[in-house]
Formats: C-alpha cells, sequence, structure tokens
C-alpha cells in the first residue's frame, strides 16, 4: 500500500516542476512589459536618427531664413503680446507656427509619430538666459531628444506680420526679447531648442 | 503493486522535460522582434547618412547644407566623379565604399513626396532645379540597388539637408 501512494507522487512531481516553469515564465512576462518603446539597440538607432533628423530641419531652416522668421512671428500690438495666431495662450499648443519652419517640423517630425515641443533662449541685460515657449504638445518622456541651434538678432531685423509681411523694426516695439546688447547692431543671440519624444 | 513506479516515474519526467523543452524554445522567442540580425548595419547605415550629409556632399564647413554640383554629380552613375568633389569611382556603389557583402541605397526625396529629379529646365521659368515629374534627361536622384521588399529586414538612417534652399530628406537603406 506504502508502494502504490509513493507511485503516484512521481507524476505529481513532473506535473508542479512544469506548472513551477510555466508559472515562473509567466511572471517573468508581468513584470517586465517589452514594448517597442524600451530600450535596445534598433530604438537607440530610432533615437539617434530623431536626432540627426531634427537638426537638419533646424539647419537647413535656419539657412533659408526660416528659424529666424518663426522667432519674429511675434503680434505686439496683442494684449501683453503673443505669437500670432496662438489663441488666448502666448504661445502654441495645438500645432506648430504657420510659417515654413513650422510647416517643416510637422512635415517631419509630426507625420511619423513624434510629439515636440519648442522653447526659445534668449540673453537679458544682465546675462541671465531666460525662456519664451514657442510650441507645447505636452511633458516630453524618458527618451527625448533634444536639438538646438543659435540665431543672431539684429537691431535691423523687423517682427514678422501674420501673413509673414514686414512689420516694425525691433528696437521700435515690445518684444519678448530685450535689447541685450549695448552696441546698436546686435539686438539678442536666441537659441532654438526642439525636444521631441515619439509617441 | 511496486512495478507502477517505473511507469509514473516515465509520465512524471517527460511531462517535466516537455515543459523544459517548451521554456527553452518559446523564451528567446519573445524578444526576437526587439533583436538585430547584424549588429553592425545600425552603425553603417548611420555613420554613411552622416558622412554623406556633413561632409561628401556638403562643406564640412556647413554641414547638411549640400553642395549642388557634387550631389548631381554622385548621383550620375556611369561617369567619372569630378576632381572637385570628395568621392572617387564610377558607380554610387564605389563612391560609397561600403563593404561588398551589404547592399546599399540612398534616396533623396522631399519629406512628403517620393522621387525627386534634377533637371535642367523646371517648369515655370526654365531654371535648373528639383522636380518631382522625372524624364530621360532628368538626373533621378537615388542610388543603388532598388529598395528591398517588406520580408527583408533593412535599416533605415534618416536625415534633413537642405539642397537649392530647400529642405530634402536623404534616406540610407541598408540590408
Amino acid at each position: 500500500m506504502v508502494a502504490s501512494d509513493r507511485g503516484q507522487a512521481l507524476t505529481f512531481e513532473g506535473v508542479i516542476a512544469g506548472i513551477l516553469l510555466l508559472a515562473a515564465i509567466g511572471f517573468a512576462l508581468q513584470v517586465t512589459a517589452v514594448t517597442p518603446l524600451s530600450p535596445s539597440t534598433s530604438s537607440q538607432h530610432v533615437e539617434n536618427q530623431l536626432q540627426a533628423t531634427g537638426e537638419g530641419v533646424l539647419t537647413s531652416s535656419a539657412q533659408t531664413g526660416a528659424l529666424e522668421e518663426t522667432i519674429l512671428y511675434w503680434d505686439a500690438e496683442a494684449e501683453e503680446g503673443r505669437f500670432h495666431g496662438a489663441g488666448d495662450a502666448t504661445f502654441y499648443r495645438s500645432g506648430p507656427p504657420d510659417t515654413s519652419f513650422g510647416d517643416e517640423l510637422s512635415a517631419v517630425l509630426g507625420s511619423r509619430n513624434v510629439a515636440y515641443n519648442v522653447y526659445i533662449h534668449y540673453q537679458t541685460a544682465e546675462d541671465v538666459v531666460q525662456t519664451q515657449q514657442l510650441l507645447s504638445q505636452g511633458r516630453p518622456s524618458d527618451h527625448a531628444v533634444s536639438f538646438s541651434r543659435s540665431v543672431t538678432l539684429l537691431d535691423s531685423d523687423h517682427l514678422v506680420l501674420e501673413d509673414g509681411s514686414e512689420g516694425q523694426r525691433l528696437d521700435a516695439v515690445d518684444f519678448y526679447m530685450p535689447d541685450a546688447s549695448t552696441d546698436d547692431t546686435v539686438y539678442n543671440l536666441a537659441r532654438v531648442e526642439v525636444v521631441a519624444w515619439r509617441i | 503493486m511496486r512495478g507502477q513506479t517505473t511507469l509514473d516515474f516515465v509520465i512524471g519526467v517527460s511531462i517535466f522535460l516537455t515543459i523544459v523543452l517548451f521554456t527553452f524554445t518559446f523564451v528567446p522567442g519573445i524578444l526576437e522582434p526587439f533583436d538585430v540580425s547584424e549588429e553592425e548595419n545600425p552603425s553603417i547605415a548611420d555613420r554613411t547618412a552622416t558622412t554623406l550629409s556633413q561632409d561628401v556632399l556638403a562643406d564640412p564647413g556647413e554641414p547638411g547644407v549640400l553642395d549642388r554640383y557634387c550631389t548631381v554629380a554622385f548621383f550620375e552613375a556611369g561617369s567619372d566623379s569630378p576632381s572637385d568633389c570628395r568621392f572617387t569611382g564610377q558607380t554610387v556603389d564605389d563612391r560609397l565604399n561600403v563593404s561588398e557583402f551589404k547592399r546599399v541605397n540612398v534616396t533623396l526625396s522631399r519629406s512628403d513626396g517620393g522621387h525627386l529629379c534634377w533637371t535642367d529646365s523646371t517648369a515655370p521659368n526654365g531654371d535648373p532645379g528639383l522636380s518631382e515629374s522625372c524624364d530621360d534627361d532628368d538626373v533621378l536622384l537615388t542610388g543603388g540597388p532598388n529598395r528591398p521588399s517588406t520580408s527583408e529586414t533593412t535599416i533605415t538612417a534618416r536625415r534633413v539637408v537642405s539642397l537649392q534652399d530647400e529642405p530634402v530628406v536623404l534616406e540610407v537603406f541598408l540590408w
């Protein structure tokens, strides 16, 4: 009688060991969520591409003057001042501005499921760097990349009106960045920073 | 009665071994979509795109802004490379100088469109420039073998560059 009891335990042991193994796999799958956004060699490559592409957008926009046009796309007439067409806020929240830099951003990044924030850093007369947000699409995720480009603004530059034509001279209007330079040619040095992340 | 033990033992062990085998074949498959089969391919594609957009086709002092003359000459297969451009060879494959076991396709396009051509007379005013409608005299701005079908694993590196004061997308496909 004792012998037959002992015999049954062997099958049980096999089944129980198997269940333990499967449970271990199940547990491992549950605690580590492997998604397409998880870090790996290939996702690192995608982040590198995103960064390099974004730098290219800034380079080509700076070359054609589109970047400067967007910095100066400011409605000084509005109460407290805001970017043209930004609605009630100072900066854009739904999509990029209606300039060629904005169009290029949305064609290259927006169409590839990438969200991005755009900031404009400038200097004040006291050599302090301050930031004006241009576009906000949310809080960047942990794998966001950042790229930036500097643009020199001159006293003789003009604001850009909503239809793209030339507005008043910078030193004659209420602009969001002050004239940080003491000489009468350079106005300020702006750095446009784009933070982009996949969604 | 003791004779049953052997049979029980066999059943128990075979159930256990089956599950062990299943585990060892199943677990590596979970990570397969995130595995790059040839580890060096992302680096090669990335370096090729960087070299093209910052050095070979552009002035190193102004990376990302392509030189019109050298860019068109680069995609013009079958003729000698101009001496004042930073590449040599007769075909795009020679000019890229990537290992012969890799196949590379380089393509310039608008961010929303298909292939681009360099034509000697564009539609409105007859100046040389970029065009999306190509005929036989134009230089198609793509080089290397045609891109493979979707069943093969390819690595893509993408850059935005400026050509003729216009932002265009430079894509390097490697497989």
